[in-house]
């Protein structure tokens, strides 16, 4: 009776029903915690991914199980619909923005045209994975990873192909945390030894009253244009406003530091509980890794490329290195063009001028995202 | 879809976020042009020229918890000064609203 009662108790637990995928996918979970752990790539969203990555994969557990008549679903079902609708993406962003300083792009507004530069990426990984087989709801969300930026990543794919979230989602946090591994070599091969020495101007004074209508014009402008890039543009610029206007102090801090850590846990927890075995264990997967690393080299070329153009317009004024801040990876990537600037001239001071570009890039993202999901939505 | 509809796709995103952001760029231009000629306009005529750099003043860090944070420099401009504390707080990786500066000195 005992061994009957054992028996059954193993056959309705979950390690009868582990398989090898299950396996893998839990060993694949334990590495990425590694990685946000000990390595520190991108902790804040790294970890709570791969646990709920792992999470998935324990079988029988159900936390993503859909409601089924009168059963109520799983805890992280529930959760996820904060990504399914976009919801999540959107109040990062609000953070974000709450958390952004636009002043040096408002001193230098062509550094926007660097953020556009810095979105080449996207395109080249689209055509690339068209070419590939990917439909083309599948190439806008893996091309989006090209922008660096996660929120919008994450927003693209859960509408046009939320199949290929988990994989686009690890993809785009890894390699931000591989920033400064990944532009470097990039930026030492476009550029000569006389661009990288370049000192800029320093920037002008931004007035508060500037600081205070940029978000309003950013947002009028972008959604009447766009009207799809209103969630995120929306939400950053509110963020931002809450920021600028100094009356509204306790949303600001709200925004960026409390709200901002409550939907990093549900979106990431939620983001890697999608990752079922079914779903990660496929070639397209690899497919998508590699095309993710291609789609942040190109971005950064083309951020390169654009600066240097507008070094030979302005006859030496403009650095070439802070194009490849227009890869949105605030701050990393504008750190990345100080550490190569001064590499190059001890005397050179380019984090400011590399911001301009930074939150560029974040806003170029998402209006890159807003033009594919009016084009695939 | 072919390979060309992709590229033209591309493109056309490409160009469709390079057109929005070049629009912003202007009317960023102009409405940052707008505002200071209306700053110029109503503040008073002759605002009183900075001071050439003193031997010492005292310069108030950005705005802290304890607002009563102020540095001394001696022999150091502002835009040297603010150099300085920027660098401190990048290299030590500490936000500079929890770093406190006592005095900055030009040592020759």
């Amino acid at each position: 009776m005992y061994i009957e009662a054992i028996r059954k108790i193993w056959e309705m637990s979950g390690f009868a029903a582990l398989t090898w995928q299950h396996g893998v996918m839990i060993l694949i979970a334990c590495v990425l915690m590694y990685f946000a752990i000990v390595k520190k790539f991108e902790p804040l969203l790294l970890l709570p991914i791969s646990f709920g990555m792992l999470l998935a994969n324990l079988p029988l557990a159900g936390l993503m199980g859909a409601p089924m008549g009168e059963e109520a679903g799983g805890l992280l079902y529930y959760l996820y619909q904060g990504v399914k609708l976009g919801i999540y993406p959107s109040l990062i962003f609000m953070g974000i923005g709450a958390m952004t300083d636009f002043g040096p792009l408002i001193a230098n507004p062509s550094s926007l045209l660097l953020g556009a530069g810095a979105q080449f990426g996207i395109i080249v990984a689209f055509i690339i994975a068209v070419a590939l087989g990917f439909d083309p709801k599948a190439a806008a969300s893996i091309g989006i990873i090209g922008g660096a930026d996660g929120p919008t990543a994450i927003y693209l794919t859960s509408k046009l192909s939320p199949d290929l979230l988990p994989a686009i989602a690890i993809a785009a946090y890894s390699y931000m945390a591989l920033i400064p591994m990944i532009q470097p070599p990039i930026m030492r091969l476009l550029t000569t030894e006389k661009e990288r020495k370049i000192e800029m101007k320093q920037l002008r004074e931004v007035s508060k009253l500037e600081k205070v209508c940029f978000p309003i014009i950013v947002t009028i402008l972008c959604v009447l244009l766009l009207p799809s890039v209103a969630p995120l543009i929306g939400m950053l610029m509110l963020g931002n406003l809450f920021r600028e206007s100094g009356v509204v102090e306790r949303l600001s801090d709200t925004a960026q530091n409390a709200l901002i850590n409550i939907v990093t846990i549900f979106l990431g927890v939620t983001v890697g509980a999608t990752s079922s075995a079914e779903r990660f264990l496929r070639l397209e997967t690899i497919k998508i890794i590699a095309l993710g690393l291609a789609a942040f080299a190109f971005s950064t070329v083309g951020g390169i490329l654009l600066g240097k153009l507008m070094c030979v317009l302005t006859k030496g004024k403009v650095n070439p290195l802070i194009g490849s801040a227009g890869v949105s990876a605030v701050p990393m990537a504008a750190r990345v063009s100080q550490i190569e600037g001064q590499k190059a001239n001890p005397r050179n001071f380019l984090l400011m001028h590399a911001m301009g570009p930074n939150v560029a890039g974040v806003i170029g993202s998402a209006v890159a995202a807003g033009i594919l999901l009016t084009l695939f939505g | 879809m072919t390979f060309y509809e992709s590229l033209m796709v591309g493109l056309f995103c490409f160009t469709g976020v390079f057109l929005v952001l070049v629009v912003l760029n202007l009317l960023i231009r102009l409405f940052s042009a707008v505002l200071g000629s209306a700053a110029k306009k109503t503040s008073s005529a002759a605002k009183p020229e900075p001071p050439a750099a003193t031997s010492q003043q005292t310069v108030k860090t950005p705005e802290t918890k304890d607002s009563s944070n102020q540095v001394e420099l001696i022999d150091v401009d502002d835009a040297t000064a603010a150099v300085i504390m920027a660098i401190v707080s990048h290299e030590t990786g500490i936000p500079l609203s929890n770093l406190e500066f006592k005095y900055i000195k030009l040592v020759q």
